[in-house]
């Protein structure tokens, strides 16, 4: 690399998740100088989404847990007489027991690839493929015949059953594209009949809703498939932040559009807003008046102490069980609505998580949630931009050996990385998993369970086939866990066209696979088409799954890692909690610590449109003090330009 | 009235090949020398007629990332096109614009417009790259491309005007953004009271509506000291929840 980097920063940090990637923000945007690292060729750590291919890459590392050979540069010679050095891990290991099934039709399924793919690497961040290939050793194909797959795919799509991306439409583009193209193809799939993959594709098209392996992997690139599975609560914390910081500019998110809940074997639809509970179909009249009065008590319960006074010590359930609510409302009410545990939640704890799910309806739309287009993968992605717009500079692929501790002061002063360059800063940002056993040893990390199936259809058919779905299932023992279960469309960008993608994701007990495939086999079909029986026709079917445990590293003191800097802090991982609001509370603290005086992630006046201008900028030496108020106002420009091109101010104008 | 389209651009190439300086003599037609590694300004937007539209280009820079390659990939999301920039005095900066392309091919979307700039065009004499060879390469990917000068105004319109005539129709039957939501833009509500009783009408237009507050902050603070707003609606609720009575007992 011709660019080398600079070796004295404010702040590293190590680890592109969402808590780093907020903490990169906002001390960017407090004018430190930042070094934003990971050592994986993709953003986000545990929290990225990943296409298909990407994903099947991602499963094989972490199924092969093979060592990285140790071609590192010699470091000792960097280190002085009067420090230490904390070696931080190599090797990624919050990630256990993968498996994976594919259930499809997988006949033709062996030289299918991604049309455009990278084969071997994880298809994010590999324009740098360069440097990522030669160290893997791995061969990228040449350009050419990526181009040319892309190219072949193309009819293909065009043939399919239907413009592909007509209920789509997130890009204009796209659809009438693939319209116009839909006329030319059939002149065109002729030439390409010659391509062996192609044709079979195109027989199976034809019949709507059979989706084969071969499809999957050839439309990988329309998953972007989530490894942390969440929701973003419409008042939470980090939409607070999003807004607030105005980073919600680089995405866009899409309403959740139903809450389901699991009783007696049926899934049913709750209804959660006084619309829903007026339109239900499936609630009596009488059902509808407790409902609505016990929902209403719920808004504001604090003023009214006396209701629910005499059951502080008792569960929610029980409470629930002296409100004159049918067991079903109860039902909806405990898993789908408060999401609490039937086993151990107060009354007090249960009435606050219905209070904040009711508080969170209708900002958006009719449910408490939103979704980020392309998956949750998104959102660290946008912070890490933010951190960049404010100078931060970001290398993937960078793996750091050691932190260097002074020995006298006990404080940490640089770090040196995977080339043997030293890097000196005042304060270090490390994501839990890159520290090493040794670290850790004392720390007692819990797991999480996590499922992902793709299936051809969604739990509960309804008139629109794009909905995005929240579903508990309580446990089927008390005591364990309950299943989030969270069902995303096509429109959500994260999955191609009639197929689903469905998240699950419990605190486990056991490995994955054990805790999720009770619940996967009750809602979903697990054979292929052959054997399935009458009953199970209804059910959707599974085409491809694939079960981990992830490692939970919230909610860990810092006193229980041996042996930091105080200067160094700790980010933890995703928790199984629904919301975010684990990881922004952790950004945020982290961020206070260090610069108490700062505010954290000011709103931001318009950084975008920093016009240059020689007056206004010509101190800007460093190019790091880039404060913000040096943008000039735009608005005398903006009446001046004639009416053929205007210069617009961003924007919040419509 | 013309109707506004907004279209993302994405722009890419290496460090110093001169992308800031394109879109800075595009949007505020300057140029500065000593523009310093993109800091600050992640977007910038110009709108330009192209038929009987408006198009609207939000112009995304790479905001310094693509220097050690780690451009994410949200990057590339839902652009309507790229703009890929080389240097003509630098062979290398060339070679590595097929890698872009590559790039943009894997992330983008499908079928993004594509534009190469051959930059820096007023420094001819030291030029490494042939026009020839760019043009080739150009009509192999079916690109658009054009040698620019940020620096002398050499055919910054006209790369963008290109790219405009490239970017197809609208399609009558896309309602635009697929409902898609963008935070920030978009009306709060004071507080569920309020969404309840409204939702009774129409809980889609409550989706729509907007208020004309330009700035979401507003909004918020409204929210936050509008707890009388919420007694008197509470007020307003328990009236109305007795007048709804009626139809429960009147509809059987």
């Amino acid at each position: 690399m011709a660019d080398n980097l600079p070796s004295e920063f404010d702040v590293v940090v190590i680890g592109t998740g969402l808590p780093e990637s907020i903490i990169a923000a906002a001390c960017a945007r407090s004018g430190q100088r930042v070094l934003h690292v990971d050592s994986r060729n993709y953003y986000g750590g545990n929290w990225a989404s990943f296409s298909f291919s990407g994903l099947l890459s991602w499963i094989k590392e972490n199924q092969q847990k093979t060592d990285i050979c140790d071609e590192c540069e010699d470091w000792t010679k960097l280190i002085l007489e009067n420090e230490e050095v904390i070696s931080l891990s190599k090797k990624d290991k919050t990630i256990q027991h993968v498996e994976d099934f594919c259930f499809g039709d997988q006949d033709s399924a062996e030289d299918v690839e991604e049309a455009g793919a990278l084969p071997k690497l994880p298809v994010f961040g590999a324009s740098g493929a360069e440097e990522a290939a030669q160290e893997s050793e791995k061969e990228c194909p040449p350009s050419e015949s990526a181009l040319l797959e892309a190219e072949s795919q193309e009819p293909a799509k065009a043939t399919g059953t239907e413009p592909a991306a007509a209920a789509e439409g997130k890009d204009a583009e796209i659809t009438s594209e693939n319209e116009s193209s839909h006329s030319m193809a059939l002149g065109e799939s002729t030439l390409e009949l010659g391509k062996t993959e192609v044709a079979p594709s195109e027989i199976s098209a034809q019949e709507p809703k059979k989706i084969t392996y071969s499809q999957i992997v050839r439309e990988g690139r329309r998953f972007n498939i989530d490894l942390v599975s969440k929701l973003l609560y419409s008042r939470g914390l980090l939409i607070d932040l999003l807004i607030k910081s105005n980073v919600s500019r680089y995405a866009e998110f899409k309403n959740a559009t139903r809450i389901l809940a699991f009783r007696e074997g049926k899934i049913e639809q709750v209804p959660c807003s006084r619309a829903d509970v007026f339109n239900s179909r499936q609630l009596t009249m009488v059902e509808k008046r407790m409902l609505m009065k016990f929902l209403t008590f719920c808004l504001d319960y604090e003023q009214h102490p006396d209701e629910y006074q005499d059951y502080e010590s008792s569960t929610f359930a029980q409470f629930l069980r002296t409100q004159k609510l049918t067991p079903s409302l109860q039902h909806f009410i405990l898993h789908s609505i408060a999401m609490v545990s039937e086993t151990d939640c107060s009354t007090l704890e249960g009435l606050q998580a219905t209070k904040k799910f009711l508080q969170c309806l209708g900002r958006y739309g009719n449910t408490p949630f939103l979704f980020p287009l392309y998956g949750q993968g998104e959102i660290p992605q946008c912070f890490c931009r933010m951190c960049a717009v404010f100078g931060g500079i970001y290398c993937l692929r960078h793996s750091v050996q050691c932190l260097v501790v002074d020995t006298e002061s006990g404080r940490c002063k640089a770090i040196v990385d995977h080339f043997g360059q030293r890097i000196s800063a005042n304060y270090f940002i490390v994501e839990d998993s890159y520290l090493s056993e040794n670290v850790c040893r004392n720390v007692c990390y819990r797991q999480i369970s996590r499922a992902v199936l793709i299936t051809d259809q969604s739990v509960l058919n309804t008139d629109s086939e794009q909905q995005v779905s929240i579903l508990t299932v309580p446990p089927v023992d008390l005591g364990r866990p309950a299943v989030c279960i969270i069902e995303l469309c096509s429109s959500t960008m994260t999955c191609m066209k009639d197929t689903y993608l469905v998240h699950l994701t419990c605190p486990s007990t056991k490995t994955a696979r054990e805790d999720l495939e009770p619940v996967v086999q009750k809602l979903f079909n697990l054979n292929t088409e052959k054997e399935t029986e009458n009953e199970e026709l209804e059910k959707p079917r599974v085409l491809w799954a694939v079960y981990f445990n992830m490692r939970d590293s919230s909610g860990i003191d810092k006193s229980s890692y041996d042996g930091l800097p105080s200067n160094v802090y700790v980010c933890s991982g995703p928790d199984s909690a629904l919301g975010n609001d684990c990881a922004v509370k952790q950004a945020e603290t982290i961020f206070q610590e260090m610069f108490p005086a700062e505010e954290f992630c000011p709103p931001p006046p318009n950084p975008e449109d920093i016009i240059y201008d020689e007056d206004e900028i010509a101190p800007e030496e460093s190019g790091f003090d880039n404060s913000p108020e040096t943008k000039p106002e735009p608005s005398s420009e903006e009446s001046s330009s004639g009416d053929s091109s205007a210069v617009k101010k961003e924007d919040n104008e419509e | 009235m013309m109707a506004i389209r907004e279209l993302k651009v994405c722009l890419l190439g290496d460090t110093g090949v001169g992308k800031s300086s394109i879109v800075c003599r595009f949007v505020q037609d300057h140029f500065d020398h000593n523009i310093s590694p993109t800091i600050g300004a992640s977007f910038m937007t110009k709108t330009v007629p192209c038929g009987n539209e408006l198009h609207k280009f939000l112009i995304w820079d790479t905001a310094g990332q693509e220097r050690f390659h780690s451009l994410a990939p949200m990057y590339y999301r839902g652009s309507a096109a790229a703009v890929i920039v080389y240097d003509i005095t630098k062979q290398d900066s060339f070679h590595t614009l097929k890698k872009w392309v590559k790039e943009l091919k894997e992330h983008g979307p499908e079928n993004i417009v594509m534009a190469i700039a051959g930059n820096k065009c007023d420094l001819s004499d030291i030029r490494e790259v042939p026009m020839k060879d760019a043009k080739e390469y150009a009509e192999s990917i079916g690109a658009i491309v054009v040698e620019t000068s940020a620096k002398n105004a050499v055919n910054i319109e006209e790369l963008f005007q290109g790219i405009s005539r490239q970017i197809p129709p609208l399609d009558p039957h896309e309602n635009g953004n697929n409902g898609a939501i963008k935070l920030g833009k978009q009306t709060s509500q004071t507080g569920p009271f309020r969404y309840w009783k409204a939702a009774i009408r129409s809980p889609r237009s409550l989706l729509f509506s907007r208020l004309n507050n330009p700035n979401p902050l507003s909004v918020s603070s409204q929210e936050r000291c509008s707890s009388p707003l919420i007694v008197f609606m509470a007020l307003l609720w328990t009236r109305f929840n007795r007048s709804m009575s009626f139809l429960y007992w009147g509809v059987p």
